[in-house]
């Protein structure tokens, strides 16, 4: 085990904690009483705070460390969570979050969040005297300390002195004393102690204290118990001359304590590591691939015997594909909440009143898609909090509820889950729409009388385009939507906009399910091999020369009454100086592809079939390569780019 | 070979804790993630030592160490707690845990506490 893998390990659950204490002070807000949410906090606080402190971060675990001592004075209800409060343990957490991104990061300054967070522990233990009891119902008067070692013991009985010397590293000190006074005491009787009980108790003392002992036992038994326990360097025992002994008893330290024992079968879940799983569904991927290999060469020898065993094969590995899929799929669950918080924020910002509804958060996708799809929903609704919801004013005066609504959904449709932000502010109104493209030079009035209410409503998705008169400091800018569509578009999927006006905005996205497997279109150009996602693909088609005009030095066709440009493969991809002459045929291979609003025709040697691929990525050195999204093996072995279609038109 | 069970409720610290017990020779039989599964497994595989935490989940630490007492005085447990637990590491002691370690784990001291049962 390296020390990385530690850190990852190290990294995944203390982001599960997090996620804990955020969700359980927005229900502490609500619930300002409830002692089984502070319980979890504390324990998600005292967890973090062990995790964090055995692999060094100590930053953390100091944090931690001072919100753990916060949750347990609220939990003796010394304080209470006022607004104050929650609004300081949502603070910690932002820094926690930050710790954890860096954990290493030692620059960060945390000193300003922990005097915040004494603060209010200070000023819990002001008001009650928040002394932590040693062990209650055993403490003695002072005087009893000063008590003379009483004679008049039974026989054999014999008082001896011990010195107890502990390891300089020990951390409970007053624990290991209370060890050895506990062992003491089975053995026999404890007179008296230097320094006091009370010093001992509160660990206040250097690395040694004696103890008076009385008992019937040998000196070599006490030397060898005392010093069986952990921690303690040395022991030396003498026999104590000319004392007085008296006996003390003490009451039973045992406090039984009853606890209701709550019946839960703990989660079956292995943790393996993300890479690991990576591994397998590649190689699933590799044998899906080849299964379609064999089957194309079954296709030319066609013997019964072994098309019955393909079929069987076939169905096996689809069905372990599908298995092996699931695997990736984490429930959406781990984006929507954060929502709840970031809505919380935001809207007490703005000053408006937003209550924010969760639906189906236990849907599942690609656990990559999970990773990407976050920010772009944060754009959405701030977009909703910022642009959608009227002020308080405007609410009353269109006779509408104060707290305005957002639902987020999210569902499955076939092979796509579709996410929805709905919200029931004013809509958008395609004449401030028609007004602000015209301003900001977007489209011509030509265009936009052409163009239906959807279609101008979907121009907001366009960079550089905001009708917020304001520009707040998230969104407005009008940079938001348009990274929230490119963000969709690369991950092939869709966003559509459904609103009216004074009612609501309803924006769906809706994405493949998995990335890590595509259907394909392979084709040729030159000698290379090239795949082009089926999604990007709008037709193939076969063009003759005579239909190819010249348009300011660029190759365009009229295609369905629109001007398709074209793009050589061959050139564009420095395949070839020149564009080859038409293919044997007489014709040139064309395939229609679509990105966004752009569509562009793709002019290739030969069409090769459809195939479902296993996207690879091509590593950090190549990476961002223009015109190409990644790699994938061939059923043959060899070697195929994957085209990026975005790029490429 | 001691056998040994791993009770707390973090991943993170019951790996740390195997992997420090299994490059030492012990072997690792069983591990709980609260006090009701530690209790469970405890009586599945009666084990040499238990390693217990004291703050968890559904049933804690020493409420754990009682029950598992109950069943078999002669339990081996030792307490991991974390700094600022005397109260509660003392509570565990007097309810019949052997020996006590602080988090953070030092390897040495780990195994210094647990050769004594041996």
């Amino acid at each position: 085990m390296s020390l990385s893998e530690y850190k990852d390990m190290f990294a995944s659950e203390a982001t599960e904690y997090l996620q804990t204490l955020n969700s359980r002070i927005l229900e502490l807000e609500e619930d300002p009483e409830s002692l089984s949410i502070i319980d979890e906090m504390f324990r998600a606080a005292h967890s973090l705070k062990g995790m964090a402190g055995t692999i060094g971060f100590e930053q953390i675990a100091s944090l931690t460390h001072w919100m753990e001592s916060l949750f347990d004075q609220l939990r003796q209800k010394n304080i209470y969570a006022e607004k104050q409060l929650i609004d300081l343990l949502f603070e910690s957490l932002d820094v926690l979050e930050k710790l954890l991104d860096q954990p290493e990061d030692e620059e960060e300054d945390i000193s300003e969040i922990i005097d915040k967070l004494g603060q209010a522990i200070n000023g819990a233990e002001e008001g009650n005297g928040g002394e932590v009891k040693f062990c209650e119902g055993e403490k003695e008067p002072g005087d009893d300390l000063d008590v003379k070692i009483n004679k008049s013991t039974e026989k054999g009985d014999q008082v001896y002195l011990l010195t107890v010397e502990l390891d300089k590293e020990c951390i409970l000190k007053s624990v290991r004393a209370y060890m050895v006074l506990k062992e003491l005491e089975e053995l026999g009787h404890i007179i008296k102690s230097i320094p006091d009980e009370q010093e001992l108790e509160e660990g206040t003392f250097g690395d040694s204290f004696q103890v008076y002992a009385q008992t019937k036992e040998k000196p070599e038994l006490l030397k060898s118990t005392i010093e069986d326990i952990s921690e303690i360097k040395s022991v030396d025992v003498k026999i104590h001359e000319d004392s007085e002994t008296k006996k003390k008893e003490k009451g039973s330290m045992l406090e039984e304590q009853q606890k209701a024992i709550l019946k839960k079968t703990g989660e079956k879940i292995i943790r393996v590591e993300t890479e690991k799983l990576d591994g397998l569904i590649g190689l699933v991927g590799e044998l899906v691939v080849n299964r379609t290999g064999v089957l194309e060469i079954n296709k030319s020898i066609d013997n019964p015997d072994l098309n019955t065993a393909l079929e069987q094969l076939d169905l096996i590995t689809t069905n372990l594909q599908n298995a092996v899929m699931k695997l990736r799929m984490v429930p959406i669950k781990q984006v929507f909440d954060r929502f709840p918080r970031l809505v919380r924020d935001y809207s007490q910002d703005r000053n408006k009143k937003v209550d924010l509804f969760i639906e189906g958060e236990e849907t599942e996708l690609d656990r990559s898609i999970v990773n990407i799809i976050g920010e772009p929903l944060v754009h959405l609704l701030r977009n909703a909090m910022d642009h959608g919801i009227e002020s308080l004013e405007d609410r009353k005066r269109f006779n509408k509820k104060e707290s305005a609504t957002i639902n987020l959904s999210a569902r499955h449709e076939g092979s796509y889950i579709v996410i929805e932000v709905q919200d029931d502010g004013q809509g958008i109104d395609p004449k401030k729409i028609k007004a602000k493209a015209l301003e900001k030079e977007v489209k011509t009035a030509a265009e936009l009388e052409q163009m239906s209410d959807n279609e101008i409503n979907m121009l907001v998705f366009n960079s550089g385009f905001s009708t917020a008169e304001e520009v707040t400091d998230v969104s407005g800018r009008g940079v938001g939507m348009d990274a929230v569509r490119s963000t969709v578009e690369s991950l092939h999927g869709e966003i559509n906009l459904d609103t009216n006006v004074g009612e609501g905005t309803k924006c769906s996205i809706k994405l493949p399910l998995t990335l890590a497997i595509i259907k394909a279109m392979l084709v040729r150009v030159e000698n290379e091999v090239f795949a082009i996602p089926i999604e990007a693909i709008r037709e193939n088609i076969y063009i003759s020369p005579k239909d190819i005009n010249s348009v300011q030095k660029q190759k365009v066709i009229t295609f369905r009454e629109e001007i398709l440009q074209l793009v050589s493969l061959r050139t564009r991809l420095h395949l070839a100086e020149k564009e080859k002459d038409v293919g044997s045929d007489g014709f040139y291979s064309i395939i229609v592809v679509e990105s966004g609003d752009k569509k562009a025709g793709l002019i290739v040697d030969d069409f090769l079939g459809q195939q479902e691929i296993v996207i690879k990525s091509l590593g950090k050195i190549l990476e961002g390569l223009n015109g190409i999204a990644g790699a994938t093996v061939m059923a043959n072995g060899e070697v195929a780019l994957i085209l990026d279609v975005s790029t490429l038109v | 070979m001691a056998t040994i069970l791993i009770v707390d409720d973090t991943a993170f610290m019951r790996m740390t804790l195997k992997n420090i017990l299994e490059k030492n020779g012990y072997e690792v039989v069983g591990e709980a993630e609260d006090g009701v599964q530690a209790i469970e497994k405890y009586k599945e595989f009666s084990p040499a030592l238990v390693t217990m935490d004291i703050t968890m989940p559904n049933l804690d630490g020493i409420s754990a160490i009682k029950e598992i007492v109950k069943h078999d005085a002669d339990a081996k447990i030792v307490v991991c707690s974390a700094m600022g637990q005397k109260s509660l590491v003392i509570e565990a002691l007097n309810a019949g845990a052997k020996d006590f370690i602080v988090k953070p784990f030092q390897p040495d001291r780990v195994l210094d506490s647990l050769k004594k049962f041996q």
